[in-house]
């Protein structure tokens, strides 16, 4: 009797718990379904912020403690080694900034100018700090940036679309997110195809195997302007298959990156535009 | 059972990391709390912030849509289940 008594409120107590974990199930839908979301993911930045800058400052410091701490002859070395680097750079930028120039006044002579302008932005998370393939940037709304706005870092290389902003910070999805797929020109004869994300910088395309891919080459985004996705790292002629499969990967390192350019032209859709609007709201 | 004073410390490492320190670091706190005390829903809520901070529409998290939440939520039913069975086979 005292048994069967003790095993009722045991089935009972389970029960209950089954109810209690159901209800918190349903309870994570409904705040990621509804637009108490956006409130809360707003409030959680206000508070991130502060502490992601604090953050940078100190990191900043403590590499610069450690530049004071190096010894004078590796310095020196240093010093001599970026010189040159510098040099060499310095000689292709002059012909590099011609050539730009050239393609914009041709550009502008056939109505076609891309006139881009671009809003710095300073990285406050990379994607390391999360599971997913995001930044979190410091220019939002009060900067003029919208969702659907390109994300660039030098050298034309385009990373990702913002989408979420509120007033003082923003989110961007980079392209490398895995699933994610972009449109692509690659190789010589600039043969279209489509880049797949796999996640942490890295792209995958799928190619007939006759197609000349080699690792160092340029994949572009169709665009009026240059807009770079990455460059081949390797690519792989599996036996048996008629296909080739080419591995893109960003030249910078995502983990590390410290500022980029927010397109603030390049809008995706009027749709957007008004979401951001109401966000800011 | 731990004290209480130790559960809120941890809870505010957990907390603090999502903000400031690498996700494996996190993911190492959230599973040691799971483990370390009872009803460990904070791992819930640290989850939840993690999502409501650096989620984008469509990311997925190892490969799969659904919610890191979702995942955490069920390793807590899991490990709790766990602890039942033991405790019972031990009495």
């Amino acid at each position: 009797m005292t048994s069967n008594f003790r095993h009722d409120r045991q089935r009972q107590q389970q029960r209950q718990k089954f109810i209690g974990y159901g209800l918190l199930f349903v309870l994570l839908f409904i705040i990621f379904r509804a637009p108490i979301a956006r409130v809360l993911s707003s409030s959680l930045f206000t508070v991130f912020r502060p502490i992601a800058v604090l953050q940078n400052s100190a990191q900043a410091w403590w590499s610069d403690m450690g530049t004071l701490l190096t010894s004078k002859e590796l310095l020196a070395l240093e010093n001599k080694r970026l010189k040159d680097a510098l040099d060499g750079i310095t000689l292709e930028a002059y012909s590099h900034q011609e050539l730009r120039e050239e393609n914009e006044q041709l550009k502008a002579m056939l109505g076609r100018a891309s006139g881009r302008t671009f809003v710095l932005a300073r990285v406050l998370a990379n994607p390391g700090r999360s599971p997913y393939d995001t930044l979190l940037l410091d220019a939002g709304s009060d900067d003029g940036v919208a969702m659907g706005m390109k994300v660039f870092v030098d050298g034309d290389f385009v990373i990702g679309e913002v989408e979420r902003v509120v007033a003082r910070g923003a989110l961007v999805t980079l392209y490398s997110s895995y699933g994610k797929e972009l449109p692509v020109s690659i190789g010589s004869s600039s043969v279209p195809a489509l880049a797949k994300g796999e996640g942490g910088g890295n792209f995958r395309i799928g190619l007939p195997k006759d197609i000349p891919v080699f690792p160092g080459d340029l994949v572009r985004v169709p665009a009026l302007a240059p807009e770079y996705l990455a460059i081949v790292a390797a690519v792989d002629h599996p036996d048996g298959s008629s296909l080739e499969d080419v591995y893109l990967t960003w030249p910078f390192n995502i983990y590390t990156l410290t500022h980029v350019y927010i397109a603030t032209d390049l809008a995706a859709t009027d749709d957007a535009k008004l979401l951001s609007d109401l966000s800011r709201e | 059972m731990k004290n209480i004073p130790h559960r809120i410390f941890f809870d505010s490492a957990l907390l603090l990391s999502v903000f400031v320190a690498p996700f494996p670091v996190t993911i190492i706190l959230g599973v040691l709390g799971l483990f370390s005390y009872p009803r460990y829903g904070e791992a819930v809520i640290a989850a939840v912030v993690v999502e409501l901070l650096y989620r984008g529409k469509g990311s997925d998290v190892l490969g799969s849509h659904l919610l890191l939440a979702v995942w955490v939520l069920l390793a807590l039913f899991i490990i709790e289940m766990l602890r039942t069975v033991v405790r019972e086979r031990t009495r």
